[in-house]
């Protein structure tokens, strides 16, 4: 009966720890300081949508993040402050820089870092009908295209 | 005196050898402008790398370029995302995994202007568009380079410049650089240049 007891209160001791290691095996945020991720990035708008690159780092504490598309230009440069749970955008391509806009940037991307951190790397803005969909880049992703591409 | 005139023929020598390295920047223009007319294809490896000012990083991607005469081009990634960006004429078709787009430049402008910019640089037709940018011209080592600065307000709300690298002897692009108003940079290197090879025109497909 005893040594039930005991151990029954090393589980719950152990358990919350497992839990929080579990948690943060599944981020897909870069939890380290220096830590860097990469995403193929899309945000999908009703009649249109937008698609590239996310390069995540995290330096200390604040996630810094730019979004370019598959040509190199910049979409926007964003930082987010985990103490504060706010979204800063510090660049906004022109075509894409108006207020109402921006809102809706800083709402939806911390709610996909929300996301994020659970291992989820898609959000919904069901108002907006905006979908935004992150999925972490491997360097070992095979060189060649599907033959069905090139030999179209 | 023999001294004197063997100076003055090593000094002629020399200041002409140097008149001869400024440079002409209508030659220039007509050179690269013949070598653009006479390749009717071109095909290269590319190394993408984007310098990401914020976050102190870059980011490397490489793939496959096709042209072909006349506003056909196929941009092809394949490292470390798939993509395919294929321009023939005014469409546009792109693979992006397992989506596959067509549009149509002439009713989408942010497709229009990259297609332009990616074609228009590749070929070096941008050197002529004087109501687009204001070209300079310079020379270093075996290059030409020319310095673009956008004089639409579309572009310099994109772009503060763009470097374009032109082989002397060849007179072809060989490397562009797009300096963007965040202070981004991305460098786009073009390797193993072949042209006037026959390219199967599947490859610019877009139905």
């Amino acid at each position: 009966m005893r040594s039930a007891r005991i151990c029954l209160l090393w589980i719950s001791l152990l358990l919350p720890g497992f839990a929080s290691l579990a948690a943060d095996a599944q981020s897909l945020l870069p939890q380290t300081a220096g830590g860097k991720v990469r995403f193929s990035a899309m945000v999908e708008l009703p009649k249109a949508y937008l698609s590239g690159v996310c390069v995540m780092v995290n330096d200390d504490g604040v996630l810094k993040g730019s979004f370019f598309n598959e040509f190199g230009i910049s979409y926007m440069d964003f930082s987010y402050s985990v103490e504060k749970d706010k979204v800063k955008l510090h660049s906004v391509q022109s075509m894409m820089d108006k207020w109402y806009i921006r809102k809706a940037l800083r709402h939806d991307l911390r709610m996909l870092i929300h996301q994020m951190e659970k291992g989820v790397g898609e959000y919904e803005n069901k108002r907006r009908k905006m979908t935004y969909r992150f999925t972490p880049l491997t360097d070992d992703e095979p060189e060649n295209l599907e033959e069905n591409d090139t030999e179209e | 005196m023999r001294k004197i005139l063997y100076i003055w023929t090593v000094l002629l020598l020399a200041f002409s050898d140097m008149s001869a390295q400024q440079v002409d920047k209508a030659a220039v223009k007509a050179k690269v402008n013949r070598a653009a007319m006479e390749m009717k294809s071109m095909e290269c490896d590319f190394v993408q790398t984007k310098h990401l000012k914020m976050l102190s990083d870059k980011m490397v991607s490489k793939g496959r370029m096709y042209y072909q005469q006349k506003n056909k081009l196929r941009w092809e990634y394949t490292s470390p995302k798939k993509y395919v960006f294929v321009l023939n004429d005014t469409k546009v078709r792109i693979k992006n995994g397992n989506r596959t787009d067509v549009v149509d430049t002439n009713q989408n402008k942010m497709f229009k202007e990259i297609a332009r910019i990616m074609m228009n640089s590749v070929v070096g037709k941008c050197l002529n568009d004087d109501k687009e940018y204001k070209v300079d011209i310079s020379a270093s080592g075996s290059d030409w380079i020319a310095t673009l600065s956008p004089l639409r307000k579309n572009m310099r709300q994109l772009f503060k410049r763009i470097v374009i690298h032109f082989d002397k002897q060849r007179a072809v692009v060989s490397r562009v650089e797009l300096l963007e108003k965040n202070d981004d940079r991305t460098v786009i290197e073009l390797k193993n240049v072949k042209t006037n090879h026959a390219i199967s025109p599947n490859l610019f497909a877009v139905d």
